[in-house]
């Protein structure tokens, strides 16, 4: 019994140490999906704190995207035709998207 | 004795078959060669040791082929595929970091260590930076004086960001309240979403909490 609970109180510990380690950035965001035929594609993921390191806020708020999560109906034929994302990721900015680039946002590990 | 004889006396004929045969002309040489291993057809005796050139029956494929030279690539393209490539996870590292363990955005501002652009195109110009403090002090508590810096967070954001959406622009004109930022009213818009917990954060914005400097 002592034990078990030794062993208990040591996992607890490593559970608490790893998610203070493993702390989160503020506002990873997942992005919603609206296609119902998307298959197993991971959701896009969407960190702000990488794009914070390069770009302030009102670079892309509220011209470009809405303060609230969900409020763009973002998709990749706009980001595509270079709206959304795609004002950015056309290759000159920042990566292109296209097959290559897939698993840079609809990432199939988690973080 | 005899058999000693019988095993030794192959070897004995080959030896004098060979003996024999090095010791004779050109042509019967090719004779004997031809009867005991299967000699070449046709007349390469006569050929000798010149070498016959024939005409290549297809033109060599690397020969008249136009050298290529590498193009050169512009370092400017390098440098951004390498910035393309870069994990920026790694860079968040190395960043300051506030009490949560996540990384605290102003201080990496201020000491340099980040240098977000203002605009996508180059050479975007950073809009100015409000320098004004609006100090919140609920008249039964001061001790939960809040100070609102403006410059913490025009360093960042822009004026209609934030009004008039979330605050009216005159001081003590919404009803702010930790409550109403914890549904995510007001401060709480972004603080607890993308800026520092709240929380974990009261100091930031109480400054009497935060204990004599």
């Amino acid at each position: 019994m002592m034990r078990m609970s030794k062993i208990l109180a040591l996992a607890l510990l490593w559970g608490v140490f790893y998610g203070a380690v493993k702390a989160e950035e503020m506002g990873e965001i997942t992005l919603p999906r609206e296609k119902t035929d998307a298959g197993s594609l991971p959701r896009a993921e969407f960190s702000h704190a990488v794009h914070r390191i390069q770009f302030k806020c009102y670079v892309c708020h509220d011209a470009l995207f809405k303060m609230q999560a969900g409020a763009d109906h973002i998709n990749m034929d706009g980001v595509r035709e270079g709206r959304f994302c795609g004002v950015c990721h056309d290759g000159e900015t920042a990566f292109a998207v296209g097959f290559n680039t897939c698993n840079r946002c609809h990432k199939t590990e988690s973080r | 004795m005899s058999g000693d004889c019988g095993r030794v006396f192959p070897f004995l004929a080959l030896l004098c078959l060979a003996l024999g045969t090095a010791s004779c002309s050109i042509e019967s040489r090719k004779r004997v060669a031809d009867v005991l291993f299967e000699g070449k057809p046709g007349n390469t005796a006569e050929q000798g040791s010149q070498r016959v050139v024939r005409d290549p029956r297809r033109p060599p494929a690397y020969a008249e082929r136009e050298f290529i030279p590498r193009p050169e690539i512009d370092p400017a393209v390098i440098a951004r595929n390498e910035l393309f490539q870069r994990d920026w996870k790694v860079f968040l590292r190395d960043l300051p970091k506030d009490a949560t363990g996540r990384v605290d955005w102003v201080a990496a501002l201020d000491q340099g260590r980040i240098h977000p652009a203002p605009g996508i195109e180059e050479g975007s110009v950073d809009l100015p930076v409000l320098p004004m403090d609006v100090v919140l002090e609920p008249e039964a508590q001061p001790l939960f004086k809040a100070v609102f810096p403006h410059k913490a967070h025009t360093e960042w954001l822009t004026c209609n960001n934030c009004h008039m959406q979330l605050f009216q622009m005159q001081a003590g004109a919404d009803d702010i309240s930790m409550a109403s930022i914890f549904a995510g009213k007001h401060c709480g818009a972004c603080h607890g979403k993308v800026a520092f917990e709240v929380s974990t954060g009261c100091a930031r914005c109480h400054p009497v909490l935060a204990g004599p400097q």
